[in-house]
């Protein structure tokens, strides 16, 4: 499997017509305070497939890393890769909809993609600290 | 003449399985990436390029996506320093 797109979005959906709905898609967050909490955000990866693979289960994990390289999470599943229709390559889209994500400090994470324990892509977010509005000076 | 890195590069170009860890070690420090050991992965970082990042486990035996990332890594590097000189 090959990445297609690896990102991170405010929300993301596929149509009854198996159309990709992205919406919003960012690389930074911005927090007065830490640690952060951050409410609700779609990780969107989109992987093609070889016509031979059709049927086969391949899991998947994507872990967050924090800047120092310790993981901050990790979401695990599965997915079946589809028929190719007309004799395209198949292929799969898997929207992750993380809610309530800590991140302890400020700097840049990392988020890995991995099927079948292979690298796939990774994406950076950065977090950033809100700077604190000077008191205006006469 | 090419150093050693850039034959690194060429022969994982060319074929992205059985390389180990060390190796990959070699072709992101020939390319003047750091390394730094992190709490459950190792993280690779450019000291000019801030946006060009990767991590790698701490197996010794790698999957051949960490090739394929580190390849396009460096593409990007070379391109980035192309950009910066002209």
């Amino acid at each position: 499997m090959r990445p297609l797109l690896f990102l991170v979005a405010d929300y993301a959906n596929i149509t009854r017509e198996g159309k990709l709905n992205v919406m919003g898609i960012f690389n930074d967050i911005y927090a007065n305070n830490f640690p952060a909490r951050h409410s609700s955000m779609h990780l969107v990866a989109k992987l093609g497939a070889e016509l031979g693979e059709y049927g086969q289960t391949r899991n998947f994990t994507v872990k967050l890393l924090d800047d120092d390289g310790s993981q901050i999470m990790d979401v695990s599943g599965q997915f079946q890769v589809p028929k190719g229709e007309r004799g395209r390559k198949p292929e799969v889209n898997i929207i992750l909809e993380l809610k309530d994500v800590v991140f302890p400090k400020s700097g840049a994470y990392q988020f890995v993609i991995l099927v079948d324990k292979d690298h796939k892509g990774e994406l950076s977010l950065y977090v950033n600290q809100l700077e604190a509005s000077k008191p205006a000076v006469e | 003449m090419p150093s050693k890195a850039e034959k690194l590069l060429e022969k994982m170009r060319n074929s992205k399985s059985n390389w180990k860890r060390a190796d990959l070690d070699k072709l992101y420090e020939g390319y003047d990436f750091v390394i730094s050991h992190g709490g459950n992965h190792d993280i690779v970082k450019h000291p000019d390029f801030a946006q060009l990042r990767a991590t790698l486990p701490r197996h010794r035996e790698l999957a051949k996506g960490y090739v394929e990332f580190a390849v396009k890594l460096i593409d990007r590097l070379l391109e980035l320093r192309k950009e910066s000189e002209g």
